[in-house]
């Protein structure tokens, strides 16, 4: 009898088919109904989500492959679940997003679905052309999420600038593919993975470089230095969940496709990771030296973005010196820092959003003495930058040292040192925002001078940071961007007091975030703390994943 | 749960019961420091009562599993365990972080302006001294780091805090510089449990001869591997970057310069607690892990240790004989004496080894009292320059008469702990770099110039143009007896009996010292 419901299809796809129907549902009846409120749309996401990861855990042991071009396998199950998981929290920063920015646009909620369906498609096919295809359509919703802000100057560059260099990166990775096609005359990843030694000794050369040319390629995407130019534009320019989205989601996805590609490809080829190796190594030092100087929030986290994908690309520079059982540990702690990273920047840029929301500014010192007027949002934000910057009883800590110890394992210690050693680097940065905070009440004039003086001819190399505080005044788009009711409503105003457009009343400068923003925000405290504290719970449940079974 | 673990414990806890308080309730965070400052005291005094029958080994141990890195090495799990005990080598220095944080917390809660920012002035003392206390009780080397980690946040968020004009740029440079040293001293610390493990070397003679990966200090100690499975040259590296970081750490020439900048502008309690223990973690790992792990590494770089001691001891001097005020004078001559504390570690042996525990002791308590001393000058006189200073000592007669008690410990007269030290330090340095050592001899004398001369400028000679401002200023007060008297009388107790350090260090340096190891 024929397999009329397909019921192993929803094994391997079960997740990617109910986001995927999902978003058309949510696109169809917000088309149908353009009265209702977007919160009802993004709960109807989340349900959807939830579904999806029901769906997910539940085939979780299983393994299956279907049509040749998609696998349920070990790495598919654990980065799907990640990747729900990651869509969740942005879905319910977007919910609040929503409530208090009742003019954002509608489009929000399909479109994140949409890139998630590409995401989840990118950690689960095994063929180029269906990987390809997810990148793609990660991709374009990203763009359009970017850009949706039509009104809005800053977000149309930051898409257009993601758009061009996103392009061109994909333009690059199909070149390398091509290369590869030619060679073997396949695209399915099991036949490439057969034939990965032949490429190697029969042609090193091209080898070579098609591994550079899609490491180059995914480099774009995952704003690995030199590549890494359009970041700070496009998450200035993007929404709140959005930024948070494009810092954690796509990322994930990315290495995602990274991981079983390359794997796949080149496991006869252990001397191209070198160039993984130079990759990251770049990507530390320039992503956290080019940190140093910012001063708006949002490029400040992009570039803190940047190198933190350095430090998730540790692991692919060690995959050439190691055998199939040392690659378990680099799986292990590849995940466990991506875990760690999405709850540390989620939770950083939804603290950032709403104190740059209440004051309309995304200076920097707009978190001048946070910690007195909102001691809990500090405390957060302390948590995040105190992960991001690694410091112990973090997540961050422990994902660092778990890389540092590969990298001693494996005999690359120059990596790991480099890891720590850019990390120091950026406690500049980091704790200066914490320094912010909790510092007692000084003109920003006096703090620059005195700072400036003291430090900078000592740990900034040399450099003289010329950044003078962006100030907002009305009409200055560093602020609006964000808070879409503003632009209405309060554009003259510049004390801040009167924003009666903006979201239910609750807004003014001593609000508390509202309970939605708060789960969010303790959700990834309690993350960041606990796999810092406990790193255990997901450790063993990472070695209790059989990789290769 | 062991003593030790509660003398982490206890300040760590009421850190956090702080951060819950209102900020109004500065009296309530204020107690808590003093109760908990004291609880720990007490626990020293136990701890040190209970042990002094049995100094070798570990006392009062205890150890919890924390968490397990599955498949670190040769398909086995590390765990990690928030584990405490002292030893020989670290009783003592643990016993000075326990004292100068109690000092520091009474120095904090009775300095006039104790309530402003009372709460996070507490907060923050109460979790550095949780973590200087634990840096030095940690036998775990994960725990070790977070102690480091936690010493790090604490010390930057204190001098932020509580510094005044420029100064408070320093904490930035102070929290680059020792975040710097840690990620050197991560690196060469957990690169040597690798090491002992079989990671540099023949890893199937290493897993013969049943040696694991861990990260348990005692463990590590008691490892004995040959060099095939810890190659030299791998022993070589890790010792070299192991002393790069206790170089940042410690505030050594020429990895120095946050220290003075830090010194220069913090409140006095900051700058006894950053002096007096802070600053003598270094030293420690240096003696744990350097010569703990690799004594043939200190014999093999003894001569570039003793240089850098020489040079550490020279110009801590000179910057001092040139310093224009007491901050920056304390803060040299305590350069100084790391510099002898080097020279001692140089030259591998008994004497010198156990000269320079005794230097840590005697160094931490004198920068402490000095510090403590010369803030109580600069809040009477508003100045601590000595151009502006001069012949208090007939309005203060008190302050001077400690204030140069506390000089003469730290060049070193006889009946001080300053004597003892550095004698038992030049005793082994003599014996194995004797040239060296009579260089560094010139330190002693110019510390003599030094302290002497500002001692003369500041108390005796002719009445400053400051002097008018003492007229009316009570000389030492009934709250700042208590850390002059203790710190006084543990400087003093140590110089005429020295045995009550060295019933401790004697046998921590014959075990430190295991050479061919």
């Amino acid at each position: 009898m024929p397999d009329l419901i397909h019921a192993h299809y929803f094994v391997t796809m079960g997740p990617l088919l109910i986001v995927t129907a999902t978003a058309f549902i949510v696109m169809v009846l917000e088309f149908c109904l353009p009265r209702v409120d977007a919160r009802v749309w993004l709960g109807l996401s989340i349900l959807g989500t939830l579904a999806a990861v029901v769906t997910a855990a539940v085939h979780a042991g299983q393994r299956a492959l279907t049509l040749n071009s998609v696998v349920q396998d070990a790495f598919s199950a654990v980065f799907s679940l990640v990747i729900l998981g990651t869509t969740l929290l942005i879905l319910w920063f977007a919910l609040d997003f929503a409530r208090r920015e009742p003019q954002a646009p509608k489009e929000h909620p399909y479109l994140i679905l949409f890139a998630v369906a590409g995401a989840l498609t990118m950690a689960s096919a095994v063929d180029l052309v269906t990987l390809y295809v997810g990148l793609e359509l990660l991709s374009v919703a990203s763009y359009v999420l970017v850009g949706v802000r039509r009104q809005s100057a800053r977000s149309t560059e930051g898409a257009v600038k993601y758009l061009l260099m996103g392009s061109i990166g994909s333009a690059v990775l199909l070149y390398g593919m091509s290369f590869i096609y030619g060679l073997t005359g396949s695209t399915n990843l099991y036949d490439l993975g057969q034939q990965g030694m032949m490429l190697w000794t029969n042609y090193p050369a091209v080898t070579v470089l098609a591994f550079l040319l899609m490491l180059c390629g995914m480099g774009f995407k995952l704003s690995l230095v030199p590549f890494h130019a359009w970041t700070p534009d496009t998450y200035a320019g993007a929404p709140g969940p959005v930024s948070a989205l494009l810092a954690t989601l796509s990322k994930t996805a990315g290495f995602a496709l990274l991981l079983r590609m390359l794997l796949f490809i080149f496991n006869g080829a252990p001397q191209v990771y070198v160039w993984a190796g130079v990759i990251s190594a770049a990507t530390m030092v320039v992503g956290n030296l080019a940190a140093l100087p910012q001063r708006h929030m949002k490029r400040m986290l992009a570039f803190s973005s940047v190198a933190q994908a350095g430090y998730l690309l540790v692991p692919f520079a060690l995959f050439g010196a190691s055998g199939y059982q040392d690659w378990i540990a680099l799986f292990d702690s590849l995940v466990f820092y991506l875990v760690a990273y999405t709850f540390m920047t989620v939770g950083a840029f939804a603290v950032i959003w709403w104190v740059s929301r209440q004051t309309r500014s995304f200076d920097a010192s707009v978190l001048d003495g946070l910690a007195r007027r909102n001691p809990w949002l500090a405390g957060a934000l302390t948590v995040f930058l105190l992960g991001l910057a690694g410091m112990p009883l973090t997540a961050g800590f422990v994902g660092k040292l778990y890389l540092l110890i590969d990298t001693v394992h494996l005999h690359e210690v120059w990596l790991g040192v480099l890891l720590f050693l850019t990390s120091a680097v950026s406690f500049y940065y980091y704790f200066g925002w914490i320094r912010r905070m909790f510092q007692p009440a000084v003109s920003d004039a006096e703090l620059a001078g005195t700072v400036l003086a003291a430090d900078a001819g000592v740990f900034t190399f040399g450099l003289q940071f010329d950044n003078p505080p962006i100030t907002p005044h009305p009409g200055d788009e560093h602020w609006q961007d964000d808070v879409e009711g503003v632009r209405v409503s309060a554009a003259p105003d510049e004390t801040g007091a009167s924003d009666q457009q903006v979201g239910d009343g609750s807004a003014g400068t001593d609000a508390r975030p509202g309970i939605v923003l708060q789960t969010l925000i303790a959700v990834c405290v309690i993350g960041t703390l606990v796999l810092g504290v406990a790193p255990a719970v997901l450790l063993h449940g990472l070695w209790a994943v059989g990789w290769y079974q | 749960m062991g003593l030790v673990a509660w003398s982490v414990a206890i300040p760590l806890l009421a850190g956090l019961v702080t951060i819950f308080l209102p900020s109004r309730a500065c009296g309530v965070a204020r107690a808590l420091s003093l109760v908990s400052s004291l609880l720990t005291v007490v626990l020293a005094i136990c701890v040190w009562v209970l042990s002094a029958a049995q100094p070798a080994g570990f006392h009062a141990q205890s150890s919890l599993p924390w968490f397990t890195l599955p498949n670190l090495w040769q398909g086995t799990d590390l765990a990690v365990h928030l584990s405490f005990g002292v030893d020989a080598l670290s009783l003592p220095i643990w016993s000075l972080a326990i004292l100068i944080s109690a000092v520091a917390a009474w120095a904090a809660a009775t300095a006039d302006d104790w309530r402003e920012r009372g709460k996070l002035r507490f907060l923050w003392l109460d979790l550095g001294s949780a973590g200087v206390i634990g840096v030095f009780a940690a036998t775990d080397l994960f725990t070790l780091l977070v102690a480091v980690e936690l010493t790090l946040v604490s010390a930057f968020f204190l001098v932020h805090l509580f510094s005044r004009g420029a100064a408070r740029g320093a904490a930035l440079q102070l929290l680059i510089y020792r975040g710097l040293a840690s990620v050197f001293l991560i690196t060469a610390i957990v690169g040597m449990a690798y090491g002992l493990a079989g990671g540099f070397g023949d890893a199937t003679v290493a897993a013969q001869s049943g040696a694991v990966l861990t990260f348990d200090i005692p463990k590590l100690l008691s490892q004995h591997v040959d060099a095939s499975v810890f190659p030299a040259v791998a022993r070589s590296w890790l010792f070299l970057l192991l002393l790069l970081g206790v170089f940042m750490e410690e505030a050594l020439v020429p990895l120095h310069s946050w220290y003075p900048a830090v010194t220069a502008g913090a409140e006095r309690w900051v700058n006894l607690w950053l002096g007096g223990i802070v600053t003598k973690t270094g030293a420690y790992l240096l003696l744990r892990f350097g010569a703990g792990l690799l004594p043939d590494q200190v014999q093999h770089w003894g001569a570039l240790l003793g240089w850098l001691g020489v040079i550490n001891i020279l110009y801590g001097a000179f910057a001092a004989w040139g310093a224009s005020g007491w901050r920056r004078l304390v803060t040299f001559s305590s350069i100084s004496h790391m510099g002898l504390f080097l020279l001692g570690v140089a030259s591998a042996t008994t004497a010198g080894a156990q000269g320079a525990m005794f230097l840590i002791i005697s160094s931490g308590l004198l920068t402490a009292l000095l510090f403590f001393l010369a803030g109580g000058v600069e809040a009477r006189v508003g100045t601590e320059r000595f151009d502006k200073l001069g012949g208090l000592s007939s309005s203060l007669p008190l302050l001077s008469g400690f204030l140069l008690t506390g000089a003469l410990g730290a060049l070193g007269l006889p009946l001080t702990s300053g004597f003892i030290s550095e004698i038992q330090a030049f005793m082994g340095s003599f014996r194995t770099y004797p040239g060296l050592s009579f260089v560094a001899l010139l330190g002693l004398i110019l510390s003599a110039v030094y302290l002497l001369y500002a001692m003369e400028r500041t108390t005796f000679g002719r009445p400053g143009p400051a002097l008018e401002a003492t007229q009316g200023a009570a000389d030492l007060t009934g709250a700042e007896w208590v850390p002059v008297l203790i710190l006084t009388a543990m400087v003093l107790l140590v110089g005429v009996w020295p045995s009550v350090l060295g019933h401790w260090f004697n046998p921590a340096a014959g075990a430190l010292l295991r050479i061919g190891g």
